[in-house]
């Protein structure tokens, strides 16, 4: 189950992507990388990878204890 | 003398009435005291107002201002949600600090003057301790932690407002001069109920304990009515931009930590209000609109989630990730209002969090503050990675190893029907958003249901859950607690309230013992007691001697 929906997810990204190229290219964009096809998909990835492999072992290792230390 | 009536009246009527009411009765009443509320501010005229001279202040204890009406109306539309969604299954003394609470927070936004304001903040500190409390005494400590800090965020506001009256000579509520004395004082007095880090640390320890349906009711006020303040005195602080970065990426970055329910979704409203503390940073009208209609929405999408978290603890009597999971089956239609909220504060196109949270993060990209943007943009990621994918996962499904969870309880139609409504607020201003555009304070034009807009928000949630698939495993809740910057005063206030609870208690036992002696004398005469007083312990004797300076104190006064 998890195989058919990652390969849903890729294809929607890809569409996505595909998307922003042809109907997306902001008028309003501000800065060079709103204007770069799939900068978002990069970001999403890339934030989501940084919150599970340094923010939640960084977090467990110097934020974290076991219950019952509380109070 | 204006023949207007303030929406607070009813809210604190319903508080006066509690006390005489049957449990029956209590229920209609706060109901019915919210209903009336909310009729009354859809009635108010626009900039009506009410204004009276008070020890030669000039005060306006009402000025119905767009910025005003929008927040009344949430907070008190909110407010029937949550009694609906309480109803049965809260105590009298919570029914009267909800009311006592909603009452406060509309007196709050609807103020227009700062005496009027502090008054209706303070009692929103009081009535939120209250709630608090009646969880029972698992919940004593964090609300005497609550009360302290907001009694000593009272203190700074009171000591700005004296400088600022100092220096203006008014006390109406006008965007306050960042040179001006007073100035700093009453942003960090607003900044604490904003919860701004490091200030915030009361949220996440107050709320998870109070009861589940008084944690719905704590969620929309405190917060959100500093918000407003925040936009009527400080926008454009620029100090705020970067406070409100912070403060969205600290609460997203605790609550992919967390394993409580309630405290992760206390950590997102940490992060929900940065975006909005930084749109009243950047104070430029399109900004100041995000940051309104992002408290609107946020009042209704946040209320919904800790509705159906309360729902789930109801059925379970469970609240931690690790001790859930296989509820999807017979929570089905709560799963359904969960992911509505969830999928609402990510910012999924056509719910409401799309349409108030773009606006804020379009505005850092038109102030040419790429950092900025970029923060919220990878907050947002980490408010769908933490809690429509991690939270409600675990919550409802969990891992295929864990035991399963046992639903002891249906959950209630009224509670049914109170997530509904919030629900169908999440979707009718996210398909609808003019409804709520046009109402607000300042003049900015924006359409967030442009191509590029929901392109590239669907592909930073399509992403996300991309990386969720591959990884959810490291995700997981574990048995833990988390630690924030409340620990660094925990034990040291704990310490100093014992001690100060033995002082209080020791003085008064003397003072009693002190006066039964005085009586005895006076009874039995001078002589018959005078042997006695080389006995009298030295404390008696201290408490007799401060009770006689006290007295003397009393009369020099009077006099």
């Amino acid at each position: 189950m998890m195989r058919g929906i990652v390969s849903v997810l890729l294809a929607l990204l890809a569409l996505l992507a595909l998307g922003e190229y042809v109907w997306g290219t902001n008028d309003h964009a501000v800065f060079p990388w709103h204007r770069w096809p799939g900068f978002h998909v990069a970001m999403g990835i890339g934030a989501s990878l940084i919150a599970i492999f340094i923010i939640k072992p960084l977090g467990k290792r110097l934020l974290q204890r076991p219950e019952g230390e509380d109070e | 003398m204006s023949s207007l009536l303030h929406p607070s009246l009813p809210l604190l009527l319903g508080v006066a009435a509690m006390p005489l009411a049957g449990a029956g009765a209590r229920r209609v009443l706060t109901l019915l005291a919210t209903t009336i509320a909310l009729a009354m501010v859809l009635l108010l005229p626009r900039d009506a107002s009410i204004a009276l001279r008070l020890l030669d202040m000039d005060l306006e204890p009402l000025r119905a201002d767009a910025l005003g009406r929008v927040m009344a109306v949430a907070f008190t539309l909110f407010s029937v949600m949550a009694s609906l969604f309480g109803w049965g299954r809260t105590s009298r003394g919570a029914q009267a600090a909800s009311l006592a609470l909603a009452a406060a927070g509309v007196g709050v936004v609807l103020a227009g003057d700062l005496l009027s304001m502090m008054l209706a903040w303070e009692l929103l500190a009081v009535s939120s301790m209250f709630l608090v409390w009646t969880a029972g005494p698992h919940a004593h400590g964090a609300g005497y932690r609550y009360i302290i800090f907001h009694l000593i965020g009272g203190l700074f506001l009171l000591a700005g407002v004296v400088s600022h009256l100092q220096y203006a000579g008014s006390l109406a509520i006008v965007p306050m001069d960042p040179s001006a004395p007073g100035a700093w004082l009453v942003l960090i007095g607003v900044a604490i109920n904003a919860a701004v880090p490091p200030l915030h640390a009361w949220l996440p320890d107050a709320y998870p304990r109070a009861t589940p349906v008084g944690t719905v009711f704590l969620s929309a006020f405190t917060t959100k009515s500093a918000v407003c303040i925040l936009l009527r005195l400080f926008a454009g602080y620029d100090v705020l931009v970067w406070a409100g970065a912070a403060m969205a990426l600290y609460g997203v970055i605790f609550a992919v930590l967390e394993n409580d329910i309630r405290r992760l979704l206390s950590y997102h409203i940490v992060s929900q209000v940065g975006y909005m503390v930084c749109g009243v940073g950047m104070g430029t009208a399109l900004s100041l609109n995000g940051t309104t209609s992002h408290a609107f929405c946020h009042i209704f999408y946040k209320g919904l989630l800790l509705m159906s978290a309360a729902a789930v603890i109801h059925a379970t009597g469970r609240g931690k990730l690790t001790e859930l999971g296989h509820i999807a089956k017979p929570l089905r239609l709560t799963l359904a209002f969960m992911l509505i909220g969830a999928f609402s504060i990510s910012g999924v196109p056509l719910l409401n969090g799309f349409v108030s949270k773009s606006m804020v993060v379009t505005a850092a990209a038109e102030a040419h503050l790429p950092a900025i943007e970029f923060m919220l943009v990878c907050a947002s990621v980490g408010t769908f990675l933490s809690i429509a994918l991690k939270m409600a996962w675990y919550a409802f499904f969990g891992l295929a190893e864990q035991p399963p969870c046992r639903v002891q309880q249906h959950v209630p139609a009224t509670m049914v029907a109170g997530m509904a409504l919030a629900s169908a607020m999440c979707i009718v201003t996210g398909l609808f958003p003019d409804l709520l555009y046009r109402y607000l304070p300042y003049r900015a034009d924006y359409h967030p249901y442009t191509a590029n807009h929901v392109l590239t928000a669907l592909q930073l949630l399509a992403a996300t859950t991309l990386v969720f698939c591959f990884f959810h495993r490291s995700l997981a809740g574990r048995a833990t607690i988390t630690l924030d910057v409340d620990r660094l005063y925990r034990r040291p206030l704990a310490l100093a309230l014992d001690l100060g609870g033995a002082l209080v208690v020791g003085i008064s036992s003397s003072a009693e013992r002190a006066v039964a002696w005085l009586i005895a004398a006076a009874r039995d005469g001078w002589l018959a007691t005078h042997e006695t007083t080389r006995r009298l312990p030295l404390a008696q004797k201290i408490a007799l001697v401060a009770l006689f300076f006290a007295g003397l104190w009393l009369l020099c006064r009077m006099a």
